[in-house]
C-alpha cells in the first residue's frame, strides 16, 4: 500500500468522523466535544470482537455501533433537554471518563498500552465505499423532515416546539444517528491501523473534529468534505514542521471565525441547485419536488 | 466460684475490644478530618477556578474554556519568574495573578471583541473560547516543550501538627490565600464603581449601555479580574501537582464546580467548588484516584439529571 | 362544549404576578381580542396556552381535555397555533421551508425510511410543500420571494409567513400576539381582509381566532368579544360596544388613544 493511498484512507476517516460532527454541530446546532469519544467506542469494541472473539468484519462493526448508540442513549438521555452549553461539557466529561475506563481495564482492553494486533482489513476501496455510503445516508437524512427539523432547532428551539416538532426527541435522534457515524469512523480506523490506544481518541481528536466543522461551514455538508480533506493533508504533509504548526493551525482558526464565522464555504453546497446556476438549465426539469 | 473466676477475664478481653474500637474511631475521626481539611484546601481552588469562569458566564453568558488556558499561562509565567528572580511564594502568586489577568485581555481582544461586534451567537464565543485555550497550549508546547517542570517547595515540607493530623503550611496558605481573594472578589464587586458596572452588565448588557457605561471597557475589565482568579488558580494547581502543558483541562473541574453548585451568582462556584474538592478528595483517600473521575462523571450526571441548576442556582424560563 | 377554556389561570415570575386569575372561554368559529397596556399579561397568556410557560395556578382545557401540563410540541400538534410577537422565523431555512415545519410532523415516514428509501421522502414533501404553498398563498405572500431566506423579506411579508406558518398546523385555535406591529395602516387594512379570510377559509374546520393587539381599529372592527387586561387583573369583558364605554377602560387604557 502506498503512502498516498494510506493518506487518503486516512482523510476519508476524518472526514466520515467530521460528518457525523457536522451533523450534531452544523445541522442541529448542538455542540459536542466527545465526539472522539465514540471513535474510540467503535474502535476498541470492534476491535476487541475481532482480536479476542474471532468475530468477522462487518459484523463486529455492527455490533460495535449498536453498542455505541446504546451508550449514547444513556449519557444523552438526562442533558438533550436542557441548555445547550450543559450537553457540550457533558460529551467532554463523558470523554474523560471514558479515557479513565480504557486506562484502568488493562485486561480488558490492553489499558494505556493499547489494543494490538487488530486484522487489517479497511483498503482503500472500502474506504471509499463507506464514505460515499455514509455520504449518500446524511444527504438523504439532510433532504427529509428531519433535516429541516435540526435546522429549524438550531435557529429557534423554542419557535420549533410550538410547530409541532418534540425538540428534545429530534435531538436525541440525531445525537444518536451522528455517534453511529462517528463510531463507524473510529471502527475503520481500528481496522486500519490495527493498533489503537486511549491518546488517540482524547479531547485534542475532539476539538479538532469540531474545529473542522466550523471551517468546512455549519451550512454546507460539501463544504465540511472538502475543508476537512484539505486540513488533514496539509496536516498530515507538514507534519515534519514541528510544534509551531498547531499553534498556527489553531490561530487560523481562531481568525476564520472571527472574521468569517460562516465557514470557508459558507452556504454553498454542492447540487442540483449549484448545477442550475452554473449551467443555465431551468429549474423545472432538474428539480425534483425540492 | 468457677463463673467469677471465668467472669473477670470476660469483662477484661470486652474492656481491650471496646478500647481498641474506640482508638480506631478517633483514628478513623482523624483520618476523615486530615482529609476534610485537604479537600478544603482543593476546593478552594477549585472555587477559585469555578469563580472565575462563572464571571465571563454572568456577563456574556458564555462558557469560557479559554480560562483553562490562562490558567496554564499563568502557572508557566509564575514557575519562569520564580526560576530567574528567585521570588518568594506571594510574589511569584502575584506574578502569575498578573500575567493570567493579561493573557485573559488578550485573549479577549483577539476573540471575543470581533465576534461581539457581529453580534455573532453563542456557539462562536464557546468554539473560540476553546480554540483559544488549545492556542495557549500549543504555545507553550512549541516555545518551553512537553516536559514535567515542578515548583520548589515554597515554605518549606513543615507541617502544622494537632494531634495526629498534620496540615501542611502550603495547604493552609493556599486555603487562606483563596480565602482572601474570595472575600476580596466580594468586597469589589459589590462596594467599587467598577465592581458595581461588572454587576449591572451581567444583568444586562444593552440597558447599561444606555445608562452611559462604556460596556466593552467593564467587559475587559471583567476578562482582566477573572484572569487573575485563573492565574492565580493555575499557579496552585501547579504547586499541588505539576507544571505541565495539558494544565488547561482542568478547567473541567471549574466547570463541574459551577454546574453543581449553580452558574448566575457568585456564591454557586464557591459551594460547588469547595463541594467538589472534598469529593474528590475522599473520594482520591477511599477508592483511588484512578477510579475517581469514573465516580465524578456519573455524580455529575445525576446533578444534570436531578437538579440542573445546581444547589444555589435558579432556573430560567425562557419566554416567548 | 367550549373549544378552549382557561380556568384561574395564574402566573408568577418570583414576586411579580403576571397574570391573575385569568379565565376565558372560547367557542367555535369565534374571534375574540385581548387588549391591555404593555405589561399587562398578554403576551404571558399566549405563552401559558402554547404551553411555553407553565401556570402557577389554574387549568387549561383544549375541547373538554386538561391540557395545563403538555408541552408546546403535543399542544400544537392537538390544534393550537400561534405566531409571535417577535417573529421566530427560522433563519437557516427559505420562506417555504419555514411553512413547511409546522407540517413535518404529519409527514409519514420514519428515520430509517428517511435514510434508506427517498422517494417516499419525496412524495412527503411534494403534498406538503402544496400545503405550504397554499398558506402562503392566503395571506398573500408573492411567489418569488417563496425560496428567499426570511430575512431578505420586507416586515409586513416576515409578519405573514408567521402567520401562514401558524396556519400550516390546520389549527383549531388560533393564537395572534400583536400581528399588526409595525405595520402601516395600509396594511393593517391588508391584514384585516386576511384575517376575515382565514375565517372564511377555515370555518369548517371551526377555527377560533384569539387575538393580542394594542391596534384599537383591528380589535373593534374584528373581535366579537374583548378581554381587557390590567397590570395582569382582567378589568372588563364584553363586546366592543360595552368595552369602548366601560368606564374602568377608559381610566386604565384607552384615554385619548381612540
Amino acid at each position: 500500500m502506498s503512502f498516498y493511498q494510506g493518506l487518503i484512507i486516512l482523510v476519508v476517516i476524518n472526514v466520515i468522523a467530521v460528518i457525523g460532527t457536522f451533523l450534531l454541530t452544523g445541522m442541529t446546532g448542538l455542540l459536542s466535544f466527545g465526539q472522539a469519544s465514540f471513535m474510540a467506542l467503535g474502535a476498541y469494541i470492534s476491535g476487541m470482537l475481532a482480536v479476542k472473539f474471532n468475530i468477522p468484519f462487518l459484523l463486529a462493526i455492527l455490533l460495535a455501533i449498536i453498542a455505541s448508540v446504546f451508550v449514547g442513549f444513556i449519557i444523552a438521555l438526562p442533558v438533550v433537554k436542557l441548555r445547550r452549553d450543559y450537553f457540550a461539557l457533558t460529551t467532554f466529561a463523558f470523554g474523560e471518563f471514558l479515557k479513565a475506563v480504557l486506562n484502568l481495564s488493562v485486561t480488558i482492553t490492553g489499558g494505556a498500552t493499547g489494543l494490538a494486533g487488530i486484522p487489517f482489513k479497511v483498503n482503500i476501496w472500502i474506504a471509499l465505499i463507506s464514505l460515499i455510503i455514509v455520504i449518500l445516508l446524511v444527504r438523504n437524512f439532510r433532504n427529509s423532515k428531519f433535516g429541516k427539523e435540526c435546522l429549524a432547532i438550531r435557529d429557534d428551539e423554542l419557535a420549533a416546539r410550538t410547530c409541532g416538532i418534540d425538540s428534545s426527541r429530534k435531538k436525541m435522534t440525531v445525537f444518536l444517528f451522528s455517534v453511529a457515524i462517528t463510531s463507524f469512523a473510529g471502527c475503520l480506523y481500528g481496522f486500519y491501523t490495527c493498533y489503537i490506544d486511549p491518546s488517540m481518541f482524547g479531547w485534542t481528536k475532539s476539538s479538532e473534529l469540531v474545529i473542522m466543522v466550523f471551517f468546512g461551514g455549519l451550512n454546507s455538508l460539501t463544504g465540511v468534505i472538502i475543508g476537512t480533506t484539505f486540513l488533514t493533508l496539509s496536516l498530515e504533509i507538514l507534519r515534519f514542521t514541528g510544534a509551531w504548526r498547531m499553534f498556527v493551525y489553531v490561530l487560523i482558526m481562531i481568525i476564520l471565525i472571527d472574521f468569517r464565522p460562516q465557514g470557508v464555504f459558507g452556504n454553498w453546497e454542492l447540487d442540483w441547485r449549484t448545477f442550475e446556476k452554473f449551467l443555465h438549465i431551468p429549474s423545472s426539469i432538474i428539480k425534483k419536488g425540492k | 466460684m468457677c463463673r467469677e473466676s471465668c467472669l473477670y477475664p470476660f469483662i477484661l478481653r470486652r474492656g481491650v475490644k471496646a478500647g481498641l474500637l474506640l482508638r480506631n474511631v478517633k483514628k478513623e475521626l482523624e483520618v476523615f478530618l486530615q482529609q476534610l481539611l485537604n479537600g478544603l484546601s482543593c476546593g478552594g481552588v477549585y472555587a477559585l477556578m469555578a469563580v472565575g469562569f462563572g464571571l465571563i458566564y454572568n456577563v456574556l453568558k458564555f462558557s469560557n474554556f479559554s480560562h483553562g488556558g490562562v490558567m496554564l499561562i499563568g502557572c508557566y509565567t509564575a514557575y519562569f519568574a520564580f526560576k530567574i528572580f528567585h521570588s518568594s511564594l506571594f510574589l511569584t502568586l502575584l506574578f502569575g495573578a498578573i500575567s493570567g489577568g493579561l493573557c485573559a485581555v488578550i485573549f479577549e481582544k483577539l476573540a471575543i471583541i470581533p465576534l461581539r461586534k457581529r453580534n455573532a451567537p453563542k456557539i462562536y464565543f464557546f468554539v473560540n473560547s476553546i480554540n483559544g485555550g488549545l492556542l495557549s497550549e500549543y504555545l507553550i508546547v512549541a516555545t518551553v516543550g512537553v516536559f514535567f517542570h515542578t515548583f520548589p517547595d515554597f515554605l518549606g515540607t513543615t507541617n502544622i501538627n494537632i494531634g495526629q493530623i498534620s496540615f501542611s503550611k502550603l495547604n493552609l496558605t493556599m486555603l487562606i490565600i483563596s480565602l482572601i481573594t474570595l472575600f476580596g472578589l466580594m468586597w469589589y464587586l459589590y462596594k467599587t464603581k467598577s465592581g458595581r458596572a461588572i454587576r449591572a452588565v451581567a444583568c444586562d448588557i444593552n440597558t447599561t449601555s444606555l445608562m452611559g457605561v462604556d460596556v466593552n471597557r467593564v467587559i475587559s475589565l471583567t476578562f482582566f479580574v477573572s484572569g487573575l482568579l485563573g492565574g492565580l488558580c493555575g499557579v496552585f494547581l501547579g504547586i499541588n501537582y505539576t507544571i505541565y502543558p495539558q494544565l488547561g483541562k482542568l478547567i473541567l473541574k471549574g466547570w463541574m464546580a459551577s454546574v453543581i453548585g449553580g452558574l448566575g451568582s457568585l456564591l454557586g462556584p464557591v459551594v460547588g467548588g469547595i463541594l467538589l474538592g472534598v469529593l474528590e478528595t475522599f473520594l482520591t483517600a477511599y477508592i483511588g484516584s484512578s477510579f475517581t473521575p469514573i465516580l465524578e462523571f456519573l455524580i455529575l450526571l445525576m446533578f444534570l439529571l436531578i437538579r440542573p441548576q445546581g444547589i444555589a442556582g435558579v432556573i430560567v424560563e425562557e419566554k416567548a | 362544549m367550549n373549544l378552549l377554556e382557561v380556568r384561574n389561570v395564574s402566573k408568577h415570575f418570583g414576586g411579580i404576578i403576571a397574570v391573575d386569575n385569568f379565565s376565558m372561554k372560547v367557542k367555535e368559529n369565534q374571534l375574540i381580542g385581548i387588549i391591555g397596556p404593555n405589561g399587562a399579561g398578554k403576551t404571558t397568556i399566549f405563552n401559558l396556552i402554547s404551553g411555553i410557560s407553565k401556570t402557577t395556578s389554574g387549568k387549561i382545557f383544549f375541547k373538554g381535555k386538561e391540557i395545563t401540563f403538555l408541552k408546546p410540541s403535543q399542544i400544537s400538534k392537538l390544534g393550537i397555533a400561534r405566531t409571535f410577537q417577535n417573529l421566530r422565523l427560522f433563519r437557516g431555512l427559505d420562506v417555504i421551508s419555514n411553512v413547511e415545519i409546522a407540517c413535518t410532523y404529519r409527514m409519514r415516514y420514519n428515520f430509517f425510511q428517511a435514510l434508506f428509501w427517498p422517494p417516499i421522502v419525496l412524495r412527503e414533501n411534494k403534498k406538503f410543500r402544496n400545503l405550504a404553498k397554499e398558506s402562503l398563498n392566503l395571506v398573500k405572500v408573492p411567489t418569488n420571494y417563496y425560496y428567499e431566506k426570511p430575512t431578505n423579506l420586507p416586515y409586513g411579508l416576515q409578519k405573514r409567513v408567521d402567520l401562514a406558518r401558524a396556519l400550516s398546523l390546520l389549527p383549531q385555535v388560533l393564537l395572534l400576539d400583536e400581528p399588526a406591529a409595525g405595520l402601516n395602516p395600509y396594511e393593517i387594512i391588508e391584514l384585516i381582509d386576511i384575517i376575515r379570510l382565514i375565517q372564511k377559509e377555515y370555518q369548517k374546520q371551526n377555527l377560533s381566532i384569539i387575538l393580542v393587539e394594542h391596534r384599537m381599529e383591528m380589535i373593534m372592527e374584528l373581535c366579537e368579544e374583548i378581554y381587557v387586561l390590567d397590570f395582569g387583573k382582567t378589568i372588563a369583558k364584553g363586546t366592543p360596544e360595552y368595552i369602548q364605554n366601560n368606564e374602568n377602560v377608559l381610566t386604565a387604557y384607552l384615554g385619548e388613544e381612540y
